[in-house]
């Protein structure tokens, strides 16, 4: 019973498909590939799952919204409702191919989707003319910075002056390209230490 | 209410712009967008390094090759990504190759793509099976993908139509990641996947078109090596239409472009003078208090 309890039997089935994996990864031995092609068909059908899961968590606290008559109720009883028609129609016919799906993605969700973005556009646009303050050095530094990226992006910028892309080049190939080199080994070790804590199963202190 | 409007008027410049309402910096930003796509203005658009570079790399593929195409255009990037997306896929289908279509990160992708890309796309009497395969989405991210590098057939059965892969003569070539000659990706974010699970262990060349924002995290591979070429957003779509001869959707709203990014530039020096000068204001106010004091 504490075996299945336990966190020795999800650790030994993640250690497995790591090993496998790993080796496969670098040495070509036709059993091992077998098993790693095996244990990544796993993975892909427990993804399926796990978009199951996803709409059962979406739709869980929102029906408890629902009875509880919380505020905005009615908002949930509209996703509710909208997400049940669009599987309904996904659904009928060939996977995602029923015309009023399309026309209800193309119509509809796409063009809200675009709305939603373009508010951002705007928020952000007032944010730079509220936040972008040369308070101190380091603000100063970020804030020039910021403003030859944005003439080096704009197509008109090099009709400007033909400076600004060179700038814009520089910032991106040198003190950008460095920072994130530094952020990206950062994470993949980051990412290559839990992989180890989880082969060996090692918790956290 | 008397005393309100004497300390408005007491306000310097610099306040009265800082207090400004938002919605009319919303209005401005809304007339440079409408205006020249009512009344074009032509204004040019150079050719990036990063365009040219992906123009390159498409025209050198040898001609036959099998081409990946991960083309995962989703809802959140669509306006952004549409036309580059549209001017690839017609440089692709412009070119003596084999094409094969498949989405692994956005599941709405085979719908944009079948509704929206390819009714766009002149495919030179191409055929279905024999020299492009839609696959459709694949559930399992990074995982499927290394399935797909090692082992097509055993990650997909039918194309997204629900035919068999194994009858089609494309995929009868198709069996990994080794028959690939390069691979062409519309996405944002799983870039860095694509690189360590199909580009490098494959030694693929590798273009991406990507949003504006996400072309700085990419620097790093673009300088390796590992990212052939970018298509930067919008405007790198604008450049791939030029490089095609094929303007479009992009190149008209280039000015929309010009024009709001000089207005953000504008926008944060006025805002960066009001507040220096709302500062001396305040200082001196101080200053004046403290003397009469």
């Amino acid at each position: 019973m504490s075996l299945i309890k336990g966190r020795e039997i999800p650790t030994a089935i993640v250690a497995f498909a790591m090993i496998v994996n790993l080796i496969e990864y670098y040495i070509d031995i036709p059993a091992i590939s077998s098993l790693a092609t095996l244990s990544r068909n796993w993975a892909i059908v427990i993804s399926a799952f796990a978009v199951g899961i996803g709409i059962i968590a979406l739709l869980s606290p929102h029906m408890q919204k629902i009875q509880r008559k919380e505020t905005d109720w009615p908002f949930s009883v509209y996703m509710i409702a909208l997400m049940i028609i669009m599987i309904a129609f996904g659904l009928i016919g060939t996977i995602g191919t029923n015309p009023t799906f399309s026309w209800l993605y193309k119509n509809a969700q796409l063009p809200i989707v675009s709305a939603t973005n373009s508010l951002l556009g705007l928020f952000i646009f007032s944010a730079a003319f509220r936040a972008f303050r040369a308070r101190n050095i380091e603000a100063s530094l970020m804030l020039i910075a910021a403003i030859f990226v944005m003439l080096g992006n704009a197509p008109i910028g090099a009709s400007l002056w033909n400076g600004f892309p060179v700038i814009k080049n520089w910032l991106y190939d040198i003190p950008n390209a460095a920072g994130m080199r530094a952020i990206i080994i950062g994470a993949a070790i980051g990412v290559l230490i839990i992989g180890i804590r989880t082969l060996f199963g090692l918790k956290r202190r | 209410m008397e005393d309100k409007t004497t300390q408005e008027n007491d306000k310097s410049i610099g306040e009265k712009i800082l207090a400004m309402d938002r919605r009319i910096l919303h209005t401005f930003l809304f007339i440079l967008v409408i205006l020249p796509l009512v009344f074009p203005l032509a204004l040019p658009v150079p050719i990036t390094d990063l365009s040219l570079m992906s123009y390159d790399m498409i025209e050198n593929i040898p001609e036959d090759s099998i081409v990946l195409c991960k083309f995962d255009i989703g809802s959140s990037y669509f306006d952004e990504c549409q036309p580059g997306t549209i001017a690839l896929g017609q440089h692709l289908f412009n070119r003596p190759l084999k094409l094969v279509f498949i989405a692994f990160w956005a599941s709405d992708a085979p719908g944009i793509l079948l509704d929206l890309t390819f009714p766009k796309i002149d495919f030179h009497g191409k055929e279905y099976g024999k020299d492009y395969v839609f696959l459709g989405y694949v559930l399992g991210g990074e995982t499927a993908m290394a399935a797909l590098g090692s082992d097509v057939h055993s990650l997909i059965s039918t194309d997204y139509f629900g035919d068999p892969i194994e009858d089609m003569p494309l995929m009868q070539e198709f069996k990994s990641a080794e028959d690939l000659s390069a691979i062409v990706m519309v996405g944002a974010g799983d870039e860095p996947i694509v690189i360590r699970q199909l580009a490098v262990p494959y030694d693929l060349p590798f273009v991406v078109n990507t949003m504006a924002n996400s072309v700085p995290i990419l620097m790093p591979y673009v300088k390796s090596g590992q990212i052939d070429g970018i298509v930067n957003g919008l405007r790198g779509g604008a450049e791939y239409e030029l490089l095609i001869n094929k303007p479009g959707l992009a190149l008209s709203a280039t000015d929309a472009i010009s024009l709001t990014h000089l207005l953000v530039v504008a926008v944060i020096i006025i805002g960066n003078l009001a507040y220096f000068e709302s500062k001396r204001t305040r200082h001196i106010k101080k200053n004046n208090l403290e003397a009469e004091n």
